[in-house]
């Protein structure tokens, strides 16, 4: 092996990727030549000093308990869970059969609980990419006057609900590209339950329909 | 029988996942540093839980850590790839082997190796850390990073030179080759 093979090759060696005999060939080089010895050693000597300047990094006390807790939830955490899910359960079929004031009252009230259990947090959406007035004309024959500023992009859920994209460069072609309409995909995104809204951080376009 | 499995399955987790806190720690922290290290760390947990039953007993669970850890940093890091530029280097000149052969490796380079370090490329920064920290396998490392070997020679390479040159210089970045912002940090070719 010459300088420039034992260079060539030098990060394999000290990583221990050569084989046996190339690194037994490289051994008998660095043993016959200073400067690629001198090199060698240098390599060594910048891999330990990364690795000691980083290992000595320790998580914070309170980590290794959160992520203990987080796969392992607690008997309050799953009861009110569970009582949640019961009394959403309960007053959205109240609400489905009650009479129409009480049925305003309790709608309310389901959106004053869900409030008060969602925070806005990051989570993976699907659905289909709608023009927002559009799907109010044909479901509700509002008005639609696409000519002001075209078609507005939404993303309708599958049970049936049609949320906000905040504007940004994220969102910009979901609401904005007009070749996306009827597309599904999947949005990865800050949920606003309260305003509706997401704020989108990456997104997939699955498939045409 | 349900909540049986579930005891048993967290137990196993216990077991083989959290012992690596402190190196998925410690590359997160490079990472995204100090503040964001915890919370990215605990995602990446939570998202190895949430896919535990895929994971193969007989494989490497340090190195499936670490891909997950990778795969949410991406994430995260997406976020903001669209609001920032990123800084990517492009070596314009095929450069020569390592060419250093006076002793500029002082003691005591903790700081500067940490600085110096956050000045790379996240790619080349992330795979000189899982070489030369976490003493991954080549083969691991391409597993871990989604490219072939030949790209995780290139990335360690050229990591290691930059670095070397860093430090050298003191921090600041040396003439040479030419630093340029990028949209796409997959500029390297194995």
């Amino acid at each position: 092996m010459n300088c420039p093979e034992f260079r060539r090759v030098l990060d394999l060696y000290v990583d221990g990727e050569l084989s046996p005999e190339a690194a037994a060939a490289a051994s008998v080089h660095g043993s016959e030549c200073v400067s690629c010895k001198r090199t060698e050693q240098e390599l060594r000597r910048l891999r330990l000093i990364v690795k000691d300047a980083v290992i000595e990094l320790h998580p914070p006390s309170g980590l290794a308990g959160k992520i203990q807790q987080a796969i392992s939830p607690s008997r309050s955490r799953v009861n009110i869970a569970a009582i949640a899910a019961a009394v959403l359960l309960f007053l959205s079929t109240a609400a489905m059969s009650g009479m129409p004031a009480v049925r305003a009252s309790l709608a309310n009230r389901m959106e004053q609980v869900a409030f008060h259990l969602d925070q806005p947090r990051t989570l993976v959406l699907e659905g289909e990419i709608v023009c927002r007035e559009c799907e109010l004309f044909l479901q509700y024959g509002s008005p639609v006057e696409r000519d002001v500023k075209g078609h507005h992009g939404g993303l309708k859920t599958s049970e049936g609900k049609i949320w906000d994209f905040m504007e940004s460069r994220a969102s910009e072609p979901l609401i904005h590209d007009e070749s996306l309409i009827r597309k599904r995909v999947r949005v990865n995104a800050k949920l606003y339950r309260r305003a509706g809204c997401l704020e989108v951080i990456s997104y997939q376009i699955l498939q045409s329909t | 029988m349900a909540v049986k499995r579930l005891q048993a399955r967290r137990r196993r987790f216990q077991e083989v996942a959290l012992p690596h806190l402190n190196a998925l720690y410690r590359t997160a922290w490079q990472l995204v540093g100090e503040d964001a290290a915890p919370d990215l760390v605990q995602e990446s947990y939570l998202r190895a839980w949430k896919y535990f039953d895929t994971f193969d007993a007989g494989t490497n669970c340090r190195a499936w850590l670490f891909r997950i850890l990778r795969n949410v940093w991406i994430t995260n890091w997406q976020k903001v790839r669209l609001e920032l530029p990123l800084t990517e280097v492009e070596i314009e000149q095929i450069e020569p082997y390592y060419d250093w052969e006076d002793e500029f490796l002082r003691e005591e380079l903790t700081a500067e190796v940490k600085g110096a370090l956050s000045e790379l490329p996240e790619d080349y920064r992330m795979a000189i850390l899982l070489a030369d920290v976490e003493e991954f396998s080549y083969r691991d490392i391409a597993h871990i990073m989604d490219c072939p070997i030949g790209t995780v020679m290139s990335r360690i390479n050229r990591g290691r030179k930059m670095l070397a040159r860093l430090l050298r210089s003191g921090g600041e970045y040396p003439a040479g080759p030419k630093r340029k912002f990028a949209r796409k940090p997959e500029t390297e070719k194995s």
